[in-house]
Protein backbone atom coordinates (compact mmCIF):
# COMPACT_ATOMS: atom_id res chain seq x y z
CA UNK A 1 0.00 0.00 0.00
CA UNK A 2 1.24 3.61 -0.88
CA UNK A 3 1.35 6.20 1.74
CA UNK A 4 -0.79 8.76 -0.72
CA UNK A 5 -3.16 7.87 -2.83
CA UNK A 6 -6.87 9.72 -3.37
CA UNK A 7 -9.79 8.07 -3.30
CA UNK A 8 -12.20 7.90 -6.84
CA UNK A 9 -13.71 11.51 -6.47
CA UNK A 10 -17.55 11.44 -6.08
CA UNK A 11 -17.53 7.58 -5.29
CA UNK A 12 -19.98 7.26 -2.17
CA UNK A 13 -20.04 4.25 0.19
CA UNK A 14 -23.80 3.78 1.16
CA UNK A 15 -25.74 0.71 2.65
CA UNK A 16 -28.75 -0.20 1.29
CA UNK A 17 -30.50 -3.26 2.73
CA UNK A 18 -27.83 -3.76 5.18
CA UNK A 19 -25.71 -4.32 2.22
CA UNK A 20 -23.08 -1.87 0.87
CA UNK A 21 -22.29 -0.48 -2.03
CA UNK A 22 -19.86 1.94 -3.67
CA UNK A 23 -21.51 3.96 -5.68
CA UNK A 24 -20.56 6.62 -8.54
CA UNK A 25 -21.72 10.20 -8.68
CA UNK A 26 -20.38 12.79 -10.48
CA UNK A 27 -17.81 12.08 -12.77
CA UNK A 28 -16.86 8.72 -11.24
CA UNK A 29 -19.03 6.22 -13.33
CA UNK A 30 -16.54 7.21 -16.18
CA UNK A 31 -13.86 5.56 -14.77
CA UNK A 32 -15.50 3.32 -12.38
CA UNK A 33 -19.12 1.10 -12.17
CA UNK A 34 -22.13 2.32 -11.31
CA UNK A 35 -22.56 0.76 -8.42
CA UNK A 36 -20.24 -2.27 -6.85
CA UNK A 37 -21.24 -4.25 -3.63
CA UNK A 38 -18.61 -4.59 -0.86
CA UNK A 39 -18.58 -6.83 2.14
CA UNK A 40 -18.81 -5.56 5.96
CA UNK A 41 -14.76 -5.75 5.86
CA UNK A 42 -14.26 -4.16 2.89
CA UNK A 43 -17.09 -0.96 3.90
CA UNK A 44 -14.86 -0.98 7.00
CA UNK A 45 -11.37 -0.57 5.35
CA UNK A 46 -12.83 2.35 3.32
CA UNK A 47 -14.41 4.16 6.03
CA UNK A 48 -10.27 3.99 6.86
CA UNK A 49 -8.98 5.05 3.67
CA UNK A 50 -11.60 8.36 3.61
CA UNK A 51 -9.92 8.99 6.66
CA UNK A 52 -6.42 8.66 5.28
CA UNK A 53 -4.96 7.81 8.08
CA UNK A 54 -1.03 7.17 8.13
CA UNK A 55 -0.95 2.93 7.42
CA UNK A 56 0.20 2.26 11.12
CA UNK A 57 -2.52 3.75 11.94
CA UNK A 58 -4.79 2.09 10.23
CA UNK A 59 -3.20 -1.24 11.30
CA UNK A 60 -3.38 -0.67 14.89
CA UNK A 61 -7.14 0.25 14.65
CA UNK A 62 -8.05 -3.10 12.34
CA UNK A 63 -6.33 -5.11 14.94
CA UNK A 64 -8.43 -3.71 17.74
CA UNK A 65 -11.97 -3.77 16.26
CA UNK A 66 -11.04 -7.20 14.55
CA UNK A 67 -9.31 -8.61 16.81
CA UNK A 68 -6.67 -9.76 14.49
CA UNK A 69 -2.82 -9.69 14.45
CA UNK A 70 -1.01 -7.38 13.13
CA UNK A 71 0.34 -9.29 10.10
CA UNK A 72 -3.17 -9.86 9.12
CA UNK A 73 -4.61 -6.79 9.67
CA UNK A 74 -1.57 -5.55 7.20
CA UNK A 75 -2.24 -8.27 4.50
CA UNK A 76 -6.21 -7.52 4.41
CA UNK A 77 -5.70 -4.09 4.23
CA UNK A 78 -2.84 -4.10 1.64
CA UNK A 79 -5.39 -6.79 -0.36
CA UNK A 80 -8.08 -4.83 -0.28
CA UNK A 81 -6.16 -1.14 -0.86
CA UNK A 82 -4.71 -3.91 -4.53
CA UNK A 83 -8.15 -4.64 -5.46
CA UNK A 84 -9.17 -1.00 -5.00
CA UNK A 85 -6.38 0.38 -7.09
CA UNK A 86 -6.96 -2.45 -9.80
CA UNK A 87 -10.53 -1.58 -10.05
CA UNK A 88 -10.16 2.29 -10.14
CA UNK A 89 -11.39 3.25 -6.79
CA UNK A 90 -8.09 4.39 -5.44
CA UNK A 91 -5.37 6.59 -7.32
CA UNK A 92 -1.84 6.21 -6.66
CA UNK A 93 -0.25 8.33 -9.11
CA UNK A 94 0.52 12.07 -8.35
CA UNK A 95 -1.87 13.34 -10.90
CA UNK A 96 -5.21 11.71 -10.60
CA UNK A 97 -6.52 10.62 -13.87
CA UNK B 1 -63.24 1.22 2.98
CA UNK B 2 -64.05 -0.72 -0.88
CA UNK B 3 -60.67 -1.03 -1.58
CA UNK B 4 -59.24 -4.93 -2.85
CA UNK B 5 -57.49 -7.02 -0.58
CA UNK B 6 -53.97 -6.05 -2.04
CA UNK B 7 -54.75 -2.39 -1.68
CA UNK B 8 -55.54 -2.87 1.46
CA UNK B 9 -52.22 -5.20 2.13
CA UNK B 10 -50.54 -1.98 0.47
CA UNK B 11 -51.57 0.47 3.24
CA UNK B 12 -51.40 -1.60 6.15
CA UNK B 13 -47.78 -1.88 4.58
CA UNK B 14 -47.03 1.67 4.39
CA UNK B 15 -49.05 2.41 7.29
CA UNK B 16 -46.74 0.85 9.43
CA UNK B 17 -43.58 1.25 8.33
CA UNK B 18 -44.03 5.22 8.03
CA UNK B 19 -44.95 5.07 12.13
CA UNK B 20 -42.43 2.80 12.63
CA UNK B 21 -45.56 0.19 13.56
CA UNK B 22 -44.60 -3.57 13.59
CA UNK B 23 -44.35 -5.63 10.37
CA UNK B 24 -47.22 -6.64 8.90
CA UNK B 25 -48.32 -9.63 8.66
CA UNK B 26 -47.14 -11.97 5.76
CA UNK B 27 -49.73 -14.94 6.14
CA UNK B 28 -52.14 -15.11 2.74
CA UNK B 29 -50.36 -12.23 0.74
CA UNK B 30 -49.60 -12.49 -2.61
CA UNK B 31 -46.49 -10.68 -3.02
CA UNK B 32 -46.30 -10.11 -6.53
CA UNK B 33 -49.98 -7.93 -6.73
CA UNK B 34 -48.61 -6.31 -3.58
CA UNK B 35 -45.12 -5.33 -5.34
CA UNK B 36 -47.24 -4.04 -8.83
CA UNK B 37 -49.49 -2.19 -7.09
CA UNK B 38 -46.37 -0.45 -5.23
CA UNK B 39 -44.84 0.12 -7.94
CA UNK B 40 -47.40 2.16 -9.55
CA UNK B 41 -47.17 4.50 -6.97
CA UNK B 42 -43.66 4.66 -7.05
CA UNK B 43 -43.49 3.08 -3.69
CA UNK B 44 -41.90 -0.07 -4.96
CA UNK B 45 -38.30 0.32 -2.52
CA UNK B 46 -39.76 1.90 0.19
CA UNK B 47 -42.65 -1.91 0.53
CA UNK B 48 -39.70 -4.04 -0.49
CA UNK B 49 -37.93 -2.45 2.80
CA UNK B 50 -40.82 -2.76 4.89
CA UNK B 51 -41.22 -6.67 4.20
CA UNK B 52 -37.97 -7.89 3.64
CA UNK B 53 -37.11 -8.59 7.86
CA UNK B 54 -40.12 -10.65 8.09
CA UNK B 55 -38.96 -13.51 7.07
CA UNK B 56 -41.62 -13.99 4.28
CA UNK B 57 -38.78 -14.08 1.45
CA UNK B 58 -38.08 -17.83 2.41
CA UNK B 59 -41.08 -18.75 0.35
CA UNK B 60 -41.08 -16.15 -2.40
CA UNK B 61 -36.86 -15.99 -3.01
CA UNK B 62 -36.93 -15.73 -6.58
CA UNK B 63 -39.43 -12.82 -6.59
CA UNK B 64 -37.65 -11.04 -3.48
CA UNK B 65 -34.57 -11.37 -5.51
CA UNK B 66 -35.77 -10.03 -8.63
CA UNK B 67 -37.54 -6.97 -6.92
CA UNK B 68 -34.22 -6.50 -4.51
CA UNK B 69 -32.60 -5.54 -7.57
CA UNK B 70 -34.68 -3.69 -9.45
CA UNK B 71 -34.44 -1.41 -5.83
CA UNK B 72 -30.91 -1.37 -5.68
CA UNK B 73 -30.75 0.49 -8.74
CA UNK B 74 -33.69 2.92 -7.82
CA UNK B 75 -31.95 3.33 -4.94
CA UNK B 76 -28.31 3.82 -6.71
CA UNK B 77 -30.09 6.57 -8.72
CA UNK B 78 -31.39 8.03 -5.97
CA UNK B 79 -28.04 8.28 -4.31
CA UNK B 80 -26.19 9.88 -7.79
CA UNK B 81 -29.37 12.15 -7.92
CA UNK B 82 -28.78 13.42 -4.36
CA UNK B 83 -24.62 13.70 -4.41
CA UNK B 84 -24.60 15.56 -7.73
CA UNK B 85 -27.77 17.68 -7.13
CA UNK B 86 -25.91 18.71 -3.79
CA UNK B 87 -22.53 19.80 -5.66
CA UNK B 88 -24.43 22.16 -8.40
CA UNK B 89 -27.09 23.47 -5.63
CA UNK B 90 -23.69 24.04 -3.88
CA UNK B 91 -22.19 25.50 -6.91
CA UNK B 92 -25.39 28.15 -7.56
CA UNK B 93 -25.10 29.13 -3.56
CA UNK B 94 -21.57 30.06 -4.41
CA UNK B 95 -21.95 32.15 -6.53
CA UNK B 96 -24.35 33.64 -4.59
CA UNK B 97 -28.01 32.43 -6.09
CA UNK B 98 -30.96 31.33 -4.03
CA UNK B 99 -31.83 28.54 -5.87
CA UNK B 100 -35.22 27.41 -3.80
CA UNK B 101 -35.45 22.83 -3.43
CA UNK B 102 -38.61 22.08 -3.46
CA UNK B 103 -40.86 18.05 -3.45
CA UNK B 104 -39.15 15.34 -3.77
CA UNK B 105 -35.13 15.34 -2.95
CA UNK B 106 -36.06 17.41 0.26
CA UNK B 107 -39.21 15.33 1.64
CA UNK B 108 -37.06 11.83 0.77
CA UNK B 109 -35.27 12.57 4.47
CA UNK B 110 -37.86 12.17 5.72
CA UNK B 111 -38.62 8.75 4.86
CA UNK B 112 -36.77 5.91 7.07
CA UNK B 113 -34.65 5.21 4.43
CA UNK B 114 -34.27 8.40 2.29
CA UNK B 115 -32.87 7.08 -1.07
CA UNK B 116 -35.73 4.70 -0.79
CA UNK B 117 -37.94 7.60 -1.76
CA UNK B 118 -37.88 7.61 -5.25
CA UNK B 119 -37.51 10.87 -7.47
CA UNK B 120 -37.63 11.41 -11.21
CA UNK B 121 -36.14 14.86 -10.74
CA UNK B 122 -34.62 17.54 -8.58
CA UNK B 123 -36.87 20.73 -8.76
CA UNK B 124 -35.52 24.62 -7.92
CA UNK B 125 -37.21 27.12 -7.69
CA UNK B 126 -35.77 30.44 -9.11
CA UNK B 127 -35.48 34.23 -9.07
CA UNK B 128 -35.87 35.06 -12.41
CA UNK B 129 -32.90 37.90 -12.32
CA UNK B 130 -31.15 34.13 -11.57
CA UNK B 131 -32.34 32.11 -14.08
CA UNK B 132 -29.34 32.93 -16.76
CA UNK B 133 -26.83 32.26 -14.07
CA UNK B 134 -28.35 28.91 -12.46
CA UNK B 135 -28.63 27.56 -16.25
CA UNK B 136 -25.02 28.74 -17.14
CA UNK B 137 -24.11 26.78 -14.09
CA UNK B 138 -25.85 23.27 -15.25
CA UNK B 139 -24.77 23.66 -19.06
CA UNK B 140 -21.14 24.22 -17.54
CA UNK B 141 -21.66 21.34 -15.35
CA UNK B 142 -22.33 19.06 -18.58
CA UNK B 143 -26.13 19.07 -18.14
CA UNK B 144 -28.30 19.50 -21.72
CA UNK B 145 -31.25 21.46 -22.32
CA UNK B 146 -34.10 20.98 -25.18
CA UNK B 147 -34.98 25.03 -24.79
CA UNK B 148 -32.78 27.74 -26.84
CA UNK B 149 -33.03 31.32 -26.81
CA UNK B 150 -36.51 32.73 -26.32
CA UNK B 151 -37.52 29.68 -24.55
CA UNK B 152 -34.74 29.73 -21.70
CA UNK B 153 -36.10 33.27 -21.43
CA UNK B 154 -39.97 33.49 -21.06
CA UNK B 155 -40.64 29.35 -20.00
CA UNK B 156 -41.91 29.15 -16.34
CA UNK B 157 -40.11 25.78 -16.50
CA UNK B 158 -37.04 24.53 -18.11
CA UNK B 159 -35.34 20.91 -17.48
CA UNK B 160 -31.96 19.64 -17.87
CA UNK B 161 -30.66 15.80 -18.49
CA UNK B 162 -27.23 14.75 -17.35
CA UNK B 163 -25.17 13.10 -20.55
CA UNK B 164 -25.57 9.68 -18.69
CA UNK B 165 -29.77 10.26 -18.55
CA UNK B 166 -29.68 9.38 -14.80
CA UNK B 167 -30.15 13.03 -13.25
CA UNK B 168 -32.92 15.62 -14.58
CA UNK B 169 -33.06 18.91 -13.03
CA UNK B 170 -35.62 21.42 -13.64
CA UNK B 171 -35.23 25.25 -12.94
CA UNK B 172 -38.71 26.77 -12.27
CA UNK B 173 -39.43 30.41 -12.69
CA UNK B 174 -43.31 29.75 -11.44
CA UNK B 175 -44.11 26.75 -9.19
CA UNK B 176 -47.06 26.18 -11.66
CA UNK B 177 -47.88 26.59 -15.57
CA UNK B 178 -48.59 30.60 -16.21
CA UNK B 179 -52.44 29.48 -16.56
CA UNK B 180 -52.57 28.11 -13.43
CA UNK B 181 -52.71 31.64 -11.98
CA UNK B 182 -54.54 30.57 -8.62
CA UNK B 183 -51.93 28.17 -7.84
CA UNK B 184 -49.10 30.42 -8.61
CA UNK B 185 -50.95 33.43 -6.62
CA UNK B 186 -49.56 32.58 -2.88
CA UNK B 187 -46.21 31.90 -4.38
CA UNK B 188 -45.60 35.34 -6.14
CA UNK B 189 -43.59 36.86 -3.48
CA UNK B 190 -41.89 33.77 -2.27
CA UNK B 191 -38.22 35.51 -2.52
CA UNK B 192 -39.82 39.11 -1.75
CA UNK B 193 -41.71 37.79 1.52
CA UNK B 194 -39.03 35.67 2.31
CA UNK B 195 -41.32 32.87 2.45
CA UNK B 196 -38.32 30.47 2.05
CA UNK B 197 -35.84 28.74 4.94
CA UNK B 198 -32.91 26.62 5.29
CA UNK B 199 -33.90 22.93 6.09
CA UNK B 200 -30.64 20.68 6.89
CA UNK B 201 -28.82 23.24 5.28
CA UNK B 202 -30.84 23.83 1.94
CA UNK B 203 -32.71 26.59 0.94
CA UNK B 204 -36.45 25.81 0.43
CA UNK B 205 -39.70 26.82 0.83
CA UNK B 206 -40.53 27.84 4.67
CA UNK B 207 -42.78 24.46 6.58
CA UNK B 208 -45.87 26.55 5.61
CA UNK B 209 -45.38 27.57 2.51
CA UNK B 210 -43.97 23.93 1.43
CA UNK B 211 -47.09 21.86 2.44
CA UNK B 212 -49.09 24.64 0.68
CA UNK B 213 -46.90 23.51 -2.72
CA UNK B 214 -47.25 19.75 -2.04
CA UNK B 215 -50.92 20.06 -1.62
CA UNK B 216 -51.24 22.20 -4.56
CA UNK B 217 -49.23 19.83 -6.69
CA UNK B 218 -51.20 17.21 -5.30
CA UNK B 219 -54.28 19.46 -7.00
CA UNK B 220 -52.82 19.68 -10.16
CA UNK B 221 -51.94 16.33 -10.83
CA UNK B 222 -55.41 15.10 -9.27
CA UNK B 223 -56.87 17.76 -11.82
CA UNK B 224 -54.70 16.66 -14.88
CA UNK B 225 -54.96 12.79 -14.52
CA UNK B 226 -54.17 11.68 -11.02
CA UNK B 227 -52.34 11.74 -8.11
CA UNK B 228 -51.00 8.94 -6.12
CA UNK B 229 -50.90 7.54 -2.59
CA UNK B 230 -47.14 8.55 -2.36
CA UNK B 231 -48.28 12.00 -2.73
CA UNK B 232 -50.77 11.80 0.40
CA UNK B 233 -47.22 9.58 1.96
CA UNK B 234 -45.25 12.89 1.40
CA UNK B 235 -47.79 15.13 3.34
CA UNK B 236 -48.30 13.19 5.89
CA UNK B 237 -44.55 13.30 6.95
CA UNK B 238 -44.31 16.24 6.19
CA UNK B 239 -46.86 17.63 8.72
CA UNK B 240 -45.35 15.21 10.87
CA UNK B 241 -42.29 16.98 11.59
CA UNK B 242 -43.27 20.73 10.65
CA UNK B 243 -46.76 20.41 12.24
CA UNK B 244 -46.29 22.94 14.77
CA UNK B 245 -44.67 25.97 12.12
CA UNK B 246 -48.11 25.49 10.01
CA UNK B 247 -50.85 27.77 10.30
CA UNK B 248 -53.92 26.09 9.83
CA UNK B 249 -56.62 28.77 9.40
CA UNK B 250 -54.48 30.53 6.71
CA UNK B 251 -53.36 27.42 5.15
CA UNK B 252 -57.47 26.32 4.57
CA UNK B 253 -58.05 30.67 3.25
CA UNK B 254 -55.00 29.85 0.36
CA UNK B 255 -56.49 26.50 -0.64
CA UNK B 256 -60.64 28.00 -0.68
CA UNK B 257 -58.72 30.36 -2.80
CA UNK B 258 -57.74 27.98 -5.30
CA UNK B 259 -60.92 25.69 -4.60
CA UNK B 260 -58.46 23.12 -2.95
CA UNK B 261 -60.17 23.15 0.57
CA UNK B 262 -62.08 19.87 0.11
CA UNK B 263 -59.69 18.37 -1.72
CA UNK B 264 -57.08 19.31 0.90
CA UNK B 265 -59.48 17.59 3.62
CA UNK B 266 -60.27 14.36 1.81
CA UNK B 267 -56.23 14.34 1.53
CA UNK B 268 -55.73 15.03 5.36
CA UNK B 269 -58.50 12.47 6.31
CA UNK B 270 -56.86 9.84 3.81
CA UNK B 271 -53.31 10.59 5.69
CA UNK B 272 -54.97 10.00 8.94
CA UNK B 273 -57.22 7.14 8.19
CA UNK B 274 -55.64 5.05 5.79
CA UNK B 275 -51.36 5.35 6.44
CA UNK B 276 -51.70 5.97 10.24
CA UNK B 277 -50.70 9.67 10.48
CA UNK B 278 -52.39 12.67 13.07
CA UNK B 279 -52.27 15.93 10.28
CA UNK B 280 -56.16 16.30 10.41
CA UNK B 281 -56.16 20.51 11.04
CA UNK B 282 -59.57 21.50 12.88
CA UNK B 283 -59.69 24.39 10.11
CA UNK B 284 -60.42 21.74 7.24
CA UNK B 285 -63.59 20.46 6.91
CA UNK B 286 -63.85 16.25 8.70
CA UNK B 287 -67.05 15.72 6.93
CA UNK B 288 -65.25 14.42 3.82
CA UNK B 289 -65.83 11.13 2.38
CA UNK B 290 -62.29 10.51 1.26
CA UNK B 291 -63.08 7.56 -0.04
CA UNK B 292 -63.58 7.93 -3.71
CA UNK B 293 -60.33 9.95 -3.99
CA UNK B 294 -58.30 7.45 -2.32
CA UNK B 295 -59.91 4.87 -4.78
CA UNK B 296 -58.96 7.17 -7.64
CA UNK B 297 -55.39 7.29 -6.27
CA UNK B 298 -54.42 3.81 -6.29
CA UNK B 299 -56.18 2.63 -9.02
CA UNK B 300 -54.44 5.64 -11.31
CA UNK B 301 -51.39 5.25 -9.75
CA UNK B 302 -48.61 7.92 -9.07
CA UNK B 303 -49.83 10.64 -11.59
CA UNK B 304 -52.68 8.88 -12.91
CA UNK B 305 -50.80 7.45 -15.83
CA UNK B 306 -51.42 3.58 -14.83
CA UNK B 307 -52.35 2.94 -18.25
CA UNK B 308 -52.89 5.46 -21.63
CA UNK B 309 -56.73 6.05 -22.03
CA UNK B 310 -56.93 7.10 -18.39
CA UNK B 311 -53.39 9.87 -19.40
CA UNK B 312 -55.57 10.71 -21.62
CA UNK B 313 -57.93 12.20 -19.82
CA UNK B 314 -56.15 15.33 -18.66
CA UNK B 315 -57.21 17.31 -21.90
CA UNK B 316 -61.25 16.88 -20.79
CA UNK B 317 -60.81 17.31 -16.70
CA UNK B 318 -58.02 20.18 -17.24
CA UNK B 319 -60.39 22.02 -19.98
CA UNK B 320 -62.99 21.32 -17.51
CA UNK B 321 -61.82 23.19 -14.64
CA UNK B 322 -60.35 25.91 -16.63
CA UNK B 323 -64.22 26.70 -18.38
CA UNK B 324 -65.40 26.71 -14.42
CA UNK B 325 -62.74 28.92 -13.75
CA UNK B 326 -63.87 31.70 -16.37
CA UNK B 327 -67.36 31.01 -16.22
CA UNK B 328 -67.49 29.49 -19.50
CA UNK B 329 -69.50 26.63 -20.95
CA UNK B 330 -68.35 23.20 -20.25
CA UNK B 331 -65.97 21.97 -23.35
CA UNK B 332 -67.20 19.51 -25.14
CA UNK B 333 -65.14 16.43 -26.22
CA UNK B 334 -64.32 18.55 -29.34
CA UNK B 335 -62.18 20.49 -27.37
CA UNK B 336 -60.16 18.04 -26.03
CA UNK B 337 -59.63 17.19 -29.72
CA UNK B 338 -57.94 20.08 -30.14
CA UNK B 339 -56.85 21.43 -27.33
CA UNK B 340 -55.48 25.57 -27.23
CA UNK B 341 -52.46 26.78 -28.69
CA UNK B 342 -50.98 27.34 -25.21
CA UNK B 343 -51.48 23.50 -24.31
CA UNK B 344 -50.40 22.37 -27.47
CA UNK B 345 -47.30 24.43 -27.71
CA UNK B 346 -45.98 22.70 -24.40
CA UNK B 347 -46.30 19.34 -25.69
CA UNK B 348 -45.47 20.22 -29.47
CA UNK B 349 -41.97 22.78 -28.90
CA UNK B 350 -41.71 23.33 -32.79
CA UNK B 351 -45.02 25.36 -32.35
CA UNK B 352 -43.09 27.92 -30.52
CA UNK B 353 -40.96 28.65 -33.18
CA UNK B 354 -43.44 27.56 -36.11
CA UNK B 355 -47.04 28.70 -34.98
CA UNK B 356 -48.65 27.56 -37.99
CA UNK B 357 -48.10 24.10 -38.02
CA UNK B 358 -50.61 24.27 -35.01
CA UNK B 359 -53.10 21.97 -37.43
CA UNK B 360 -50.41 20.12 -38.22
CA UNK B 361 -49.53 19.16 -34.42
CA UNK B 362 -53.71 18.42 -33.60
CA UNK B 363 -53.34 15.45 -36.45
CA UNK B 364 -50.14 14.20 -35.08
CA UNK B 365 -51.98 14.16 -31.42
CA UNK B 366 -54.54 12.36 -32.51
CA UNK B 367 -52.66 9.87 -34.52
CA UNK B 368 -50.40 9.49 -31.59
CA UNK B 369 -53.29 9.39 -29.20
CA UNK B 370 -54.75 6.22 -31.35
CA UNK B 371 -51.56 4.29 -31.78
CA UNK B 372 -51.20 4.59 -27.95
CA UNK B 373 -55.17 3.54 -27.18
CA UNK B 374 -55.59 1.01 -30.13
CA UNK B 375 -52.88 -1.25 -28.30
CA UNK B 376 -54.90 -2.71 -25.66
CA UNK B 377 -58.66 -3.48 -25.30
CA UNK B 378 -58.68 -1.72 -21.64
CA UNK B 379 -57.81 1.77 -23.07
CA UNK B 380 -59.98 1.67 -25.97
CA UNK B 381 -61.74 5.31 -26.98
CA UNK B 382 -64.65 4.65 -24.75
CA UNK B 383 -62.38 3.65 -21.93
CA UNK B 384 -60.60 7.61 -22.23
CA UNK B 385 -64.43 8.98 -22.13
CA UNK B 386 -65.63 6.80 -19.88
CA UNK B 387 -62.68 7.36 -17.36
CA UNK B 388 -62.88 11.16 -18.17
CA UNK B 389 -66.78 11.62 -17.31
CA UNK B 390 -66.10 9.74 -13.75
CA UNK B 391 -62.98 11.61 -12.99
CA UNK B 392 -65.28 14.91 -13.34
CA UNK B 393 -67.49 13.81 -11.46
CA UNK B 394 -64.81 13.28 -8.80
CA UNK B 395 -63.77 16.69 -9.30
CA UNK B 396 -67.16 17.70 -8.53
CA UNK B 397 -67.86 15.83 -5.86
CA UNK B 398 -64.58 17.30 -3.79
CA UNK B 399 -65.86 20.90 -5.02
CA UNK B 400 -62.89 21.62 -7.41
CA UNK B 401 -65.55 22.55 -10.36
CA UNK B 402 -69.22 24.44 -9.38
CA UNK B 403 -70.75 23.33 -12.84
Amino acid sequence: MKDTYTLRSGVVLSEIFDEYYLIAAQDAGKYVSAIRAVNETGAYFWKLFEKHLPMDDMVRTAMTDYDITEEQAENAIDSFFELLCGAGYIITDEVPS
Amino acid sequence: MNLSKTEHQLLDILRAYLNNGDPVSAADTDWKQVFLAADKQHLLPVVYDAVRRTGITENNAELFRQVKKLCIESAARQIIMQTDSGVLIGQMRAAGLHPVLVKGRLISGLYPEPYLRQSVDIDLLVRDDEFTACHEILISAGMETECSGEQLRTRYEVGYRSHDGIMFIELHRNLFDDEEEELNRPFKEVFEKDQTAEIDGILTLNPHMHLLFLIFHAYKHFIFSGTGIRNVCDIGLWMSAYGSEIDGQLLYRQCREAHAETFASALFRIADDALGFSVCSAAFRSDIDPEPMLTDMLEGGIYGTSNPARAHTSTVTLNTVRADRSGKRKPGFLRSAFPAFSYMKRHYPYLEKYPFLLPAAWVQRIFRYLKETGKTENNRTEDTVRIAKKRIELLRYYNMIDQ
